[in-house]
Parts: structure tokens; sequence; C-alpha cells
């Protein structure tokens, strides 16, 4: 029912400070659906993410063990239905991994009426390192519709995170 | 011929066991509403895991805001106007063995603490859901019952 297709797009920029270094790490271009009818309550949209993030910092002369945090920073979503967000009352990401407990990293709640895209206030706490540090994870988004109906949802979605690295 | 020996035994005896365990894990999948009938809490396979989400709340409306209800007593501050209907109450279980799912968490939204927890499947229709801090003799367990086909909002 939640089909997927993902076409990312990775970027690290790197800035230093004192002993640590931070970096930013984008996952863009990530595709939702869910092929309705969609059901009052929460819709939960799901992608399998392959971690690259160590790869990244290889390129940049660090190793995975060298990370510290990991925060969400942006996560952008647009609908391209022409219905929007219209009936999605707000939007939920968590983070999941076969040796990772799930975290809630950011929310928006409402979604302006009208909206095309909608961005999640991140989550100051959540440290996301865990699961990164996974070869495998999921980013889950929960919209929540507010009445029944004869939709699809479709969504595109952009995620940036700072990552913290240690000299 | 050996080479295909080694392919049909396997299909044949280790595949079916397989199957068998993954059918019987996935047999906390569904609807499920905890004894004091405020909600109704559906249970779902993320990856190998399973977490359950609200998806039904007999009073869905904060009365002192007069709009949908949030987690409000969420430890951190920038996450309390996530929706309660949706929230997962119910995070990472492992399905240990027979009739026992562990491993994960339980969430109180009333006060915002998060305890380890056990569930235990007694009959098909029914769950002991066992929260605790530390060790699983301190807790309270709540019995949630299966919410028949047709009987979930």
């Amino acid at each position: 029912m939640k089909q997927l297709i993902c076409l990312l797009g990775l970027a690290l920029l790197i800035s230093s400070c004192g002993s640590e270094t931070k970096m930013t790490y984008r996952i863009s271009g990530v595709s939702l659906s869910d092929t309705g009818p969609l059901f009052e309550g929460p819709v939960t949209l799901q992608h399998e993410f392959t971690n690259t993030l160590n790869d990244s910092l290889a390129k940049s002369g660090f190793k995975p063990e060298q990370v510290k945090a990991v925060f969400l920073r942006s996560a952008n979503y647009t609908c391209s239905d022409s219905l929007g967000f219209d009936g999605i009352g707000s939007l939920v990401l968590q983070l999941t991994a076969e040796n990772a407990n799930m975290l809630e990293a950011g929310v928006i709640n409402p979604i302006p009426s009208g909206s095309k895209s909608a961005s999640l206030k991140p989550s100051v706490e959540a440290n996301l390192a865990d699961f990164f540090k996974q070869p495998k994870l999921y980013l889950i988004t929960d919209a929540n519709a507010l009445r029944d109906a004869e939709r699809e949802l479709n969504l595109k979605a952009d995620f940036e995170f700072e990552v913290v690295v240690s000299q | 011929m050996k080479k295909l020996i080694l392919p049909f035994l396997l299909a044949l005896f280790v595949l079916p066991f397989e199957s068998f365990a993954q059918t019987e894990a996935d047999r906390i999948v569904g609807v499920w509403e905890p004894s004091n009938g405020k909600a109704r809490v559906k249970i779902e396979k993320i990856g190998t895991k399973y977490f359950g989400k609200i998806v039904w709340l007999k009073e869905p409306t904060d009365p002192e805001t007069g709009k949908p209800k949030v987690d409000k007593n969420n430890p951190d501050e920038s996450l309390r106007n996530v929706p309660l209907k949706g929230y997962r109450l119910l995070k990472d279980f492992s399905h240990k063995s027979g009739n026992e799912w562990d491993g994960g968490t339980i969430y109180d939204p009333e006060n915002g603490s998060t305890y380890d927890c056990t569930i235990t499947m007694k009959d098909a229709n029914t769950l002991d859901i066992r929260g605790y801090i530390g060790i699983s003799a301190f807790g309270r367990t709540d019995v949630w019952k299966r919410l028949a086909v047709g009987g979930a909002k």
C-alpha cells in the first residue's frame, strides 16, 4: 500500500568549531505515497533508507565512531496532488532501525489550510546518532487524515541533518 | 543433481519453519483496546519490530483548548504539539518466543513517562501489557482486548 520510490541526493557540507566539526547531511527527493482511499486517523508513510553517511564521512577523513550527535535540522514536504494537504491535519517524522529505538524527530501541527508544502519543527533534543550507525534505517512519516477521503497521498520530502563529529 | 538437493531440502524443511515463525510473531498485529476503553491502538510491524499507535480516542478533544488532544506532557518541549491521535505508545517490540514480545517500551501520555514493557498474548484476542521500571517484578499489567473486524472506527 505504501510504495516508496526514492531519488536520493546527498550532500555533506563541513564547518569546524574547536574540537568539533559540524556537517550537513541531506537526504533529498524522497517519494512517499499512499494509494488511498484515506481513512480518518494516522496514515503511515514509510521510507527504508540505506545509510550512506559513513561513506560521506570517509570521504571527509572521518570515522563513524567520531560521530557524537545527529540532529534533524529541517524536513520539508511537498504535495503535488491537486488537493495539496487539504484534509491532512499534521505530519510527524520518526526514525527507527533494527538496533536503535524509535524517536520522534519533528512535527507540524496544524498544517495551514490550502498548503502545498509543509516544514516540520525539528525536535531540539532528539539525538539521532544511533540510527545513522545502522546500515539501514526507516524514516516514518505519519500524516493525520482529518476525515475519510477518496484520494491518494503523494509527497516528496527533503531532510537535512546536522552531524556533530569529534576531531 | 547434488546441487539441486540442498535447495530442495531447504525449501522443504527450513523455509516453512521460518514462515511459521513469522506468522506466529505477526499474531500481535491488529487493533486493540486497553481496559479503560479510552483509546484503540493499532499494532503494526515496521522492519522486524512491532509498534502500536493510537487510532481512536474516546475523547479526542482537549476540554481546555477545544482542539484535538496533543502530547502536552512530552518531556521534549519541542514535541508537545504532536497529535495524540496517531501517537505510537508502543515502540520497538521484538518477538521473543511463543506468546511473548519484549524489548519495547510503553508511553503514558497522561504523565509523559516511558516504561519498559513486555507483551504476553493470553489468547488470540487478549494481551497482557506489563509496564515496569527496571525489573518486571515492579510494574503494572493491563489487559487489552482485540477489536473485532468492523468494530474499529
